[in-house]
């Protein structure tokens, strides 16, 4: 006797209980009801930025600039902050305001109070970067990182920060890749986009483990190729994912490198090459005549025999 | 300490496995004891970790304070008690580490797991509130009783002397953040936990502000009458109260709601329900606990040691269902996480 949960959307579905009713219990004001309140004046040094910010430059010209202003006509607008201790609080909004207010050696600073949970901050802190257009991808890769335990799933940080959920694994993707990489992303972190990070992680986990040494070099070459602006970055995967099929097939990838060519005085007639697959003398149609073509054969086959009876 | 476990059936729906049974015991090492063909809290929270990939002599603590659901409704006889003990209970099956405070002088919480007040010696979280206060020596760990193995399901109990409490908290300054305070005090202790939860008393008073003020959402338990959804207004002058007087400093409580009592046959509690969906169309939990016998006999009047959660007794029952379909929404209302680890 299996019995049907009894919930609230179903009965309301199967017409058992209304939700449109006119007579209502009193409401549960909610946290906006709160809104324009009265700035309070907070001392400067009870404030803190956003803890979820991951750097911050401004411009020392934009702050003087906004100092002026601030000596001259006020603050028009107080910054918003919320309450994380007794006696501190942190920036929701209004940074800039703040550091200029510091500037101006002032002790306090008009302020709004907002209640703001750490998900909350930390939401406000990545918008604010994503829209930023100066910074890396790899960069906004940390912020989310960074903020990511605030949220009780992937599904909701992607919800609360507006992303596609393919795009945030995107960003997630940077985590995976080597430490050579990282080391690399930390002084340039424009070096590889998200799209560019996915693919190469891609491959990577894709690499079977005996190829996996074999991969990391390619990309370390491949970096280096990057750097001096010899390849685009959307190619690097493409490129280790070619390498690898390649030596799987048998290959010698560095078969140029190995390759010596056979010249007459300064043309080039064909190639003698030592690679894993063995010894390959190439010469081209016509430079010998029948005669030496047989010759050759010949010192070989006696050049193979004597080094096996030695 | 309770010997709790549940069957195959439901230990697999709780670890949210979905290979077959054979691949599901193959989790475990085998067992020997007493009892076997049972799976305990802390067996299934092996088994998620587990699953996870995650060594969990590896896990460390959180330094943050969990959620913490505060059942709370002005108003005595509305469920609170059942369904916090409930919820309780199905949560640390869930393999969720799970703390009670019996915040009620009439200490039903307590009751409800078989622990007779009267007899025992209890200390309870006014004491351990008093305590810190005064820089008197305390040992939390030394009040809380451990029910489920593992330290997977524990109670701060309470007696009929936590009434004292308030009498005290109207000489303290900022009295309404001092349970608060007393949590922030000792994070190593409550950080150990997946989640917290208070079974509050009826009354509007210094303790259960207090209690309330430490949550960002209370869980508010309607009994399905006219009557009894009075008390809703009762509650919500008190929590907007709050709410005026802390806004500034940043706080803000917020209210969940549960419907409990539901009988189809009985048409006030249809209109009772109407009423509050109606009022609170975003506040409701979907999962209505229905007026269920079961409930009423989780309490043994002459033998406590025979109490025990409607999931306890009768896991297989229309009353644990309900509990256990709450208990699953509210770890995503809640944002309950398996020690810091968030399962997707
Ligand atoms: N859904 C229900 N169906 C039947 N009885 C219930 C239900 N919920 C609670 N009860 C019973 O109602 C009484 C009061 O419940 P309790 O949880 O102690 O309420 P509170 O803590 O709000 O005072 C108890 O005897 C309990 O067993
Ligand atoms: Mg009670």
């Amino acid at each position: 006797m299996k019995k049907k949960p009894i919930t609230v959307s179903g009965l309301v579905q199967s017409g058992v209980i209304q939700n449109n009713l006119d007579s209502s219990l009193p409401k549960f004001k909610g946290q906006t009801d709160f809104a324009n309140t009265i700035a309070v004046s907070v001392p400067l040094e009870q404030i803190q930025p956003n803890p979820y910010q991951p750097r911050r430059i401004f411009p020392e010209s934009e702050l003087q600039e906004l100092a002026a202003s601030i000596t001259e006509i006020g603050l028009i607008q107080p910054i918003a902050v919320r309450k994380v201790t007794e006696n501190g609080y942190q920036i929701i909004a209004g940074e800039r305001r703040f550091r200029a207010f510091k500037q101006l050696n002032k002790t306090e600073i008009p302020c709004v109070l907002f209640s703001a949970t750490d998900a909350d901050m930390a939401v406000m802190a990545i918008a604010e970067n994503v829209s930023r257009q100066d910074l890396s991808d790899y960069e906004i890769s940390k912020s989310i990182r960074q903020v990511e335990k605030q949220f009780p799933s992937k599904t909701s940080l992607a919800e609360a920060l507006g992303f596609q959920r393919e795009d945030m694994y995107r960003y997630f993707a940077f985590d995976a890749l080597p430490d050579f990489v990282i080391e690399k992303l930390e002084t340039n972190p424009r070096l590889l986009a998200r799209n560019a990070a996915a693919e190469i992680k891609r491959v990577l986990n894709k690499t079977s483990p005996e190829h996996h040494e074999f991969a990391l070099s390619v990309l370390v070459e491949a970096l280096t190729l990057l750097e001096q602006g010899e390849i685009d970055q959307t190619k690097i995967a493409q490129l280790i994912e070619q390498k690898i099929k390649h030596l799987s097939a048998g290959e010698n990838l560095d078969l140029d490198k190995k390759k010596e060519h056979l010249f007459i005085n300064t043309k080039k007639v064909g190639h003698f090459s030592l690679s894993t697959k063995g010894i390959e003398v190439k010469i081209a149609a016509g430079v010998l005549s029948d005669e030496k073509s047989t010759t050759l054969k010949k010192i070989i086959n006696e050049f193979l025999n004597s080094t096996v009876t030695e | 300490m309770r010997n709790f476990g549940v069957k195959l059936k439901l230990a697999k729906e709780f670890t949210g496995f979905v290979g077959n049974s054979a691949e599901f015991r193959a989790l475990f090492e085998k067992k020997t004891n007493q009892y076997h063909n049972t799976y305990s809290a802390q067996d299934i929270r092996k088994a998620r970790l587990t699953l996870l990939g995650i060594d969990p002599s590896l896990l460390q603590a959180e330094n943050k304070l969990p959620p913490i659901i505060n059942c709370r409704m002005a108003k005595g006889g509305t469920g609170k008690t059942t369904i916090c003990g409930g919820i309780a209970s199905a949560l640390s099956m869930f393999g969720y580490k799970v703390l009670m405070i019996d915040g009620d002088p009439q200490a039903s919480l307590t009751g409800l797991f078989g622990i007779n007040w009267a007899t025992e010696n209890i200390t309870h979280i006014g004491e351990l509130m008093q305590k810190f206060f005064r820089k008197e020596e305390y040992d939390i760990a030394e009040a809380v009783r451990p029910l489920y193995e593992g330290n997977m399901l524990d109670l701060i109990a309470a007696d009929i002397s936590l009434v004292n409490t308030d009498s005290w908290l109207m000489g303290v300054t900022n009295r309404e953040f001092v349970f608060k305070k007393f949590l922030d005090a000792n994070i190593d202790f409550f950080g150990q936990y997946d989640v917290i939860l208070i079974d509050s008393a009826p009354s509007t008073n210094l303790l259960t502000n207090a209690l309330m003020c430490a949550c960002e959402k209370i869980l508010a338990v309607a009994w399905l009458d006219g009557q009894s959804l009075k008390a809703m207004q009762v509650l919500a002058s008190n929590v907007n109260e709050l709410n005026d007087a802390f806004h500034s400093m940043g706080f803000h409580l917020d209210v969940h709601i549960v419907a409990n009592g539901y009988h189809p046959s009985y048409s006030p509690c249809k209109d009772a329900l109407s009423t509050l969906i109606s009022s609170y169309p975003d506040k409701m939990n979907n999962t209505v606990i229905p007026h269920a016998v079961s409930f009423m006999k989780q309490v043994e009047l002459f033998k406590e040691e025979n109490s025990g959660t409607v999931l306890e007794r009768e896991p297989n029952s229309i009353a644990a269902r309900a509990i256990i379909d709450l208990a699953k929404s509210l770890v995503k209302e809640y944002g309950i996480k398996l020690s810091g680890i968030q399962v997707i």
